[in-house]
């Protein structure tokens, strides 16, 4: 029976994916594939194309402290702790919205997931490695597993808005999280028999001052829906919540790393009685 | 089949008035509905049927309520202020009319484009002294408890309370308090409030007022962002579908727009034959 790990997005949380794996690899776990949306597809890019997962560990912090790839997600930032940068930013933002598709640009994701993954390819993994992203002009979730690593994994990670779309054969293609926070799903047409759902915890920010958090406040919902759907396509799934954790500064890595590790210690047992139950 | 079935009527903006033509045909063709369950302006089309009033009236006063009005709703039809390529997109998604209206440094700041005061004084007028138990027929109706987090149906609240959460489309009015709940409508997060449905209300059937999904390619923040969330509505629509027994797709209204209310009486009218002849076909 293939065992596939399907990774969820969260941004910095995407850290304790990390975590996850080493627990379930020490605990002889086998991982036969992997995909993965967004921050999960960073990390399982990374465990598939070393599987070694303290090669990965190494591979990350190398990377955290080059590239500064922490962003600010305005929308979440009070007015009352930072009101310079909320004002610099919401003003800079509707100047600039009229010509620009995003915030930021690729930049710094791109020389980070240069160090993470140089120039190999889908086909260099030595773990079956799926990548999922969106294409906007169809609706439909792209699973990408042929071409560069880093090609794939960009437009995996492009969170709308925040980051471009990515052009790719004729599809504009932006964060798996849009419609596949945990691809579990897509996973299952990998050929993947019983699969291990990793949801990063994360709420839905329930506070509002104008119509455009509510409207943010109703698609955050959405998410949690389609996140939900996916899900239940899992034979197993563990949510890693980390409390007071910022999912848009990379630099508390430690943490979620430790979290993921202990929470799925926590969970080895009934995955190991259901891995037995379906005569792994 | 005997009790009757549970009719799920949607529709996002001003699309949901194709649902007087739909209950129409349906009261014509003599099904029986054991409840309403509605969001947007299908819940006060919905409340209006419910109560056995005369659909076409309600069609001359939605006319006349957007006659009237008309320099208070300037930005639902005419657009005024955006650029050309701006009000093509707007006309084509709601997400992304109200993602621009609230979108600029002066608006950031507010709640909502339209006040209460602008409907309520109808509301009253139609709804206000209306006991529950004078509606032949349940409406339940289909909001987002912004306090939980959840879709939720309204189905003992007082029944203009139940209404301006129905209509309460996020960032168009503000949000309605009912008690402990603050609500707003479901329309933006599915067309088909079918998320709270059980087993119990089978047969459930589904009037679908489909929305074509903005054909131009995303380019401008704002544009991403609300294309992702149009894009996330049909998903979330697609999964709820698999809840319906029945579900009967006016295909022809595809073409309207969520905005386009000087043309009510050809959304009815073309609404209307579309179910006749859906239902023809069942019988």
């Amino acid at each position: 029976m293939r065992i596939g790990l399907s990774l969820g997005g969260g941004g910095a949380r995407g850290f304790a994916h990390i975590g996850v794996i080493k627990a379930l690899r020490e605990a002889g776990v086998p991982i036969d594939l992997v995909n993965g949306s967004s921050a999960g597809a960073v990390v399982g890019g990374a465990y598939a194309l070393y599987a070694d997962i303290e090669r990965t560990i190494a591979k990350a912090e190398e990377v955290v402290h080059t590239v500064d790839v922490s962003y600010f997600n305005m929308f979440r930032y009070s007015m009352e702790s930072r009101p310079f940068l909320r004002n610099w930013l919401v003003s800079a933002i509707c100047d600039l919205s009229a010509l620009r598709s995003s915030i930021l640009s690729h930049k710094n994701n791109l020389r980070a997931l240069e160090m993470l993954f140089g120039q190999y390819e889908f086909s260099d993994t030595q773990v079956p490695f799926s990548s999922v992203a969106v294409d906007l002009l169809t609706g439909e979730t792209v699973i990408i597993k042929e071409g560069k690593l880093i090609d794939g994994v960009l437009a995996s990670t492009s969170i709308p808005g925040i980051f471009p779309p990515v052009e790719r054969d004729g599809r504009l293609l932006v964060d798996g999280c849009v419609l596949a926070d945990v691809p579990a799903r897509e996973l299952r047409q990998e050929g993947a028999e019983f699969v291990i759902a990793i949801r990063l915890g994360a709420e839905v920010e329930t506070s509002y001052r104008n119509g455009f958090d509510l409207l943010n406040y109703v698609d955050g919902l959405k998410g949690r829906e389609l996140t939900q759907w996916e899900l239940d396509q899992a034979d197993f799934q563990i949510t890693i919540d980390i409390p007071d954790f910022d999912s848009s500064r990379f630099d508390n890595y430690e943490i979620a790393i430790a979290q993921g590790y202990k929470v799925t210690k926590y969970a080895l047992p009934d995955l190991e009685r259901k891995l037995g139950d379906s005569n792994v | 089949m005997s009790e009757g079935v549970t009719l799920v009527l949607g529709g996002l903006g001003i699309k949901g008035e194709a649902s007087i033509g739909t209950l129409q045909s349906l009261r014509q063709h003599k099904v029986k509905i054991k409840k309403i369950v509605a969001t947007g302006i299908s819940s006060l089309v919905g409340a209006q049927f419910a109560l056995g009033r005369d659909l076409d009236l309600v069609t001359d006063r939605l006319v006349r309520f957007f006659a009237e009005h008309e320099r208070y709703l300037w930005g639902l039809e005419e657009l005024g202020g955006l650029l050309w390529s701006r009000r093509r997109r707007a006309a084509g998604s709601f997400s992304y009319f109200l993602r621009e209206r609230l979108f600029c440094r002066a608006n950031l700041k507010r709640l909502n484009i339209l006040p209460w005061d602008l409907v309520e004084g109808d509301l009253e007028e139609s709804f206000g002294s209306i006991a529950a138990c004078q509606l032949k027929v349940p409406l339940a109706v289909s909001a987002i408890d912004l306090t939980r987090g959840k879709e939720t149906l309204l189905e003992e609240e007082e029944l203009v309370e139940r209404l301006k959460a129905g209509i309460a489309f996020p960032g168009l009015f503000p949000p309605v308090r009912i008690g402990e709940k603050e609500l707003v409508s479901s329309s933006l997060y599915c067309e088909l409030p079918l998320g709270s449905l059980t087993e119990a209300d089978r047969p459930i059937v589904v009037i679908d007022i489909p929305s074509a999904l903005s054909a131009q390619r995303p380019r401008s923040l704002i544009e991403v962002i609300a294309h992702v969330d149009e894009l996330r509505g049909a998903a979330i629509k697609q999964k709820f579908l698999s809840k319906a027994d029945r579900v009967f797709c006016l295909e022809v209204v595809k073409g309207f727009w969520w905005g386009s209310y000087r043309q009510t009486p050809q959304l009815v009218s073309r609404a209307r034959e579309e179910m006749d002849k859906l239902l023809g076909l069942v019988s």
